[in-house]
């Protein structure tokens, strides 16, 4: 049972098969594409029609009831391919992408000066189904996402099955990779997004092919996507495969298409299974659709975002680009620096490389992503075969040359960031000419000091940890040097009135040569050495150890057990110290303080470390 | 090896135009009774090579068609030839004496023939 229907061809009805149709269809519709863009080739077209009009008519008038497949592949033998047909006549042939048919042997070397050569490559076969010049599709007809794979697996003529493995495998690999690091031989692992980069690019890569590749629409298109010739024979093959069509026909159920040739005539859709399994396949086909609906619009919307980000990119690179330098002025940081300056001059060229490359890539990007959004709506024709390719492969050449200049300028840019950053970091911890970290800066400010000498300190003014207390947090002043080079003078400043003064600390080191100072005015400095009592036991803990052997417990619990108990009962050498009496007549300053500095001094420093902390000027009389 | 047919399908399209335009000085016609004919006379391989040309015929000024009214269905195309048309023929008609002759004589002289020239 075949179905029927009836269709009117130059104001003459006539009864057709479906299948048969199709193929007639298919035919007329290559014959107005082959003539399109010639002078006069919708005429041509016509009148072909109407030849096709006239042998259907022969035929009706020998008593035929309804026109077969079988009759439409006679006729279009008859009438003959639109490459066949072409009479030769340099300069006129058509430039229209359906010349590309694959000819046979006779027909292409009479027509070889208006074809490019390069159409007919690999015609050495001459035999239909094989040799002829293949092209890339998105297959429609096996797909599970967008048919990108069953595209590339009909171009290379391979399982479609051994490509979504493969696919699947490298995306999972990727990601697994990724989050493993077996990957790290990979370029763009070092980049600070490298995590799951090869993943999402495999996946990009997908999408983009999506858009790019033409969908296999026509059966003249799934022929070309199987590198089959594009014949009639071939074209009857592919619209109605030998194996007769699985349809329903209720008998008689002819319906009478418009007026208006071939293009008016409806076609029957296929009902599916009928009964309870129906009804299930029905309920999860409808989930299925409402799935695949939200998905759809959820792309459209990351579509339209997308497009946007790229109009967006490129009036802000062609903002950007037109005037770098005053963008960059105002940017601050590493970017206004005189380390990045001094590369500016090699970052040139790449950097126009790189404005350009991506201004072409955002362009065909956003130009895709809109063209297929208009086109997913009808607005738009799809965008020919060659543009697709051409598209593609700009943006593919603009991807590797922005890639490449920001390969060659990264680097650099890294180095003069890195230098600018130590260069920024120094300049932020340096006081008075000297190198200082954040905390210990804040701290000296708070209590008043001021670092005065600083050879020989290794950047470190103060410390904690030691206190006598055991508390772990107070600082104090302190400095290190393995071979007592340092020559460290920490000072504080304070205006004193007329009376007698005494200054206490408490300070340690181990060894002699550091001392604590005061200086009255412009008077002759007073020095206390520090007593090389190391860092275990010291003047203050030994007088506490004395006065818990002593029997007064209760009072010693109280005043100084925690000092003797602190620090595992160590100590840590502090000692008390004091300088007296300090006799002021009037209102004056008393510089004060802690050195190794022997230029200061005048005493040779012999240990490598010594602290100090507590300093007090007390008013005595 | 030579391919003959294609060298014979070269002939045959270079003799289409002027055997054409030969037929319609005979008698104006229809696209189908041209077909009929070129077919017999084993000029035309496939059909549809007819209309390219004759729309190219008639761009040019050599041909013109009328609209006929055919007893059954709608009128079709009747093609016959303008005054361009016949001037055009008598230039082929001429064109092709000489190479009728140049091949007859080609054919029917023997090599000691031209030595005397």
């Amino acid at each position: 049972m075949k179905k029927n229907i009836t269709i009117n061809l130059c104001g003459r009805l006539f009864a057709i098969d479906e299948d048969a149709y199709e193929l007639l269809s298919t035919y007329e519709q290559s014959l107005r594409n082959y003539f399109r863009q010639r002078e006069g080739g919708e005429e041509i077209a016509d009148d072909i029609e109407a030849r096709i009009a006239e042998l259907f008519d022969d035929l009706k008038q020998g008593g035929t009831e309804a026109i077969t497949i079988e009759h439409v592949r006679e006729i279009i033998h008859r009438i003959g391919r639109p490459d066949e047909m072409e009479s030769p006549e340099p300069g006129s042939s058509p430039k229209d992408e359906r010349s590309e048919c694959q000819t046979d042997a006779e027909d292409s070397s009479s027509q070889i000066h208006s074809t490019p050569l390069h159409h007919r490559e690999g015609q050495g076969g001459g035999s239909a189904g094989g040799g002829a010049a293949k092209r890339l599709y998105r297959n429609p007809a096996d797909k599970k996402m967008m048919g990108v794979l069953s595209g590339f697996a009909a171009y290379f003529g391979s399982d479609v099955l051994w490509w979504r493995l493969g696919y699947a495998a490298l995306v999972l690999l990727s990601f697994v990779g990724s989050s493993y690091n077996f990957l790290w031989f990979l370029p763009g692992q070092h980049l600070y997004f490298h995590v799951y980069f090869w993943g999402f690019a495999l996946i990009a890569a997908y999408i983009l092919l999506a858009i790019l590749m033409p969908v296999a629409e026509t059966p003249e298109d799934r022929l070309r996507m199987k590198g089959k010739e594009v014949n009639p024979q071939n074209l009857a093959e592919e619209v109605a495969p030998c194996d007769p069509p699985v349809g329903d026909d209720k008998a008689g159920s002819k319906h009478t298409p418009p007026a208006g040739g071939l293009q008016g005539a409806g076609t029957a859709g296929h009902r599916g299974p009928s009964g309870c399994i129906g009804c299930i396949g029905g309920f999860f086909t409808a989930i299925w659709t409402v799935f695949t609906t939200l998905l759809r619009w959820c792309i459209y919307i990351a579509g339209v975002f997308m497009a946007g980000w790229c109009l967006f990119g490129i009036v802000f690179l062609t903002a950007f680009s037109l005037n770098p330098t005053q963008w960059l002025q105002k940017s601050g940081g590493v970017l206004t620096s005189p380390e990045f300056a001094a590369i500016i001059p090699s970052l040139t060229v790449p950097f126009y490389i790189f404005v350009v490359a991506a201004l072409i890539v955002l362009a065909i990007t956003a130009y895709a992503i809109i063209h297929s959004l208009l086109n997913e709506f009808r607005q738009m024709p799809s965008m020919p075969y060659r543009q697709r390719i051409a598209m593609l492969v700009m943006w593919i050449l603009g991807l590797v040359a922005a890639g490449a200049a920001l390969g060659y300028a990264m680097p650099k840019f890294i180095d003069a960031d890195e230098a600018y950053n130590k260069r920024h970091w120094e300049e932020e911890h340096t006081h008075n000419g000297i190198y200082i970290q954040t905390h210990e800066w804040e701290w000296l400010q708070e209590n008043g000091w001021e670092i005065l000498g600083a050879e020989g300190c290794h950047d470190r003014f103060t410390a904690h940890g030691e206190y006598l207390t055991g508390d772990w947090d107070v600082r104090y002043l302190d400095c290190y040097d393995d071979h007592h080079r340092q020559r460290y003078r920490a000072e504080r400043t304070e205006t004193l009135q007329p009376g007698t003064y005494r200054l206490t600390c408490i300070a340690r080191a181990n060894g002699t040569g550091a001392c604590i100072y005061a200086i009255v005015g412009d008077q002759k400095p007073q020095f206390v050495e520090i007593p090389a009592t190391g860092n275990k036991g010291g003047g203050i803990w030994e007088e506490a150890e004395a006065e818990y052997h002593s029997d007064d417990r209760a009072e010693i619990s109280k005043r100084i057990h925690s000092i003797r108990g602190a620090n595992n009962c160590r100590g840590f050498g502090w000692n008390r110290l004091t300088i007296e009496p300090i006799r002021i007549t009037a209102p004056t300053r008393i510089r004060y303080g802690l050195s190794s500095d022997p230029t200061f001094t005048g005493m040779t420093w012999l240990g490598q470390w010594f602290s100090a902390t507590d300093f007090e000027v007390t008013r005595v009389e | 090896m030579v391919d003959v047919s294609n060298a014979k399908s070269q002939m045959r399209k270079g003799m289409l135009e002027f055997c054409i335009l030969l037929l319609l000085k005979r008698q104006s016609a229809y696209a189908s009774d041209i077909i009929q004919q070129l077919k017999e006379a084993e000029l035309l391989v496939v059909e549809g090579t007819l209309y390219p040309l004759l729309t190219r015929l008639k761009k040019d000024g050599l041909l013109a068609y009328e609209w006929q009214e055919s007893t059954q269905g709608p009128p079709r195309k009747y093609y016959r030839l303008t005054p361009d048309g016949q001037q055009f023929l008598e230039e082929l008609d001429r064109a092709w004496g000489e190479i009728a002759r140049t091949v007859t004589l080609l054919k029917i002289l023997q090599p000691q023939d031209f030595q005397g020239q």
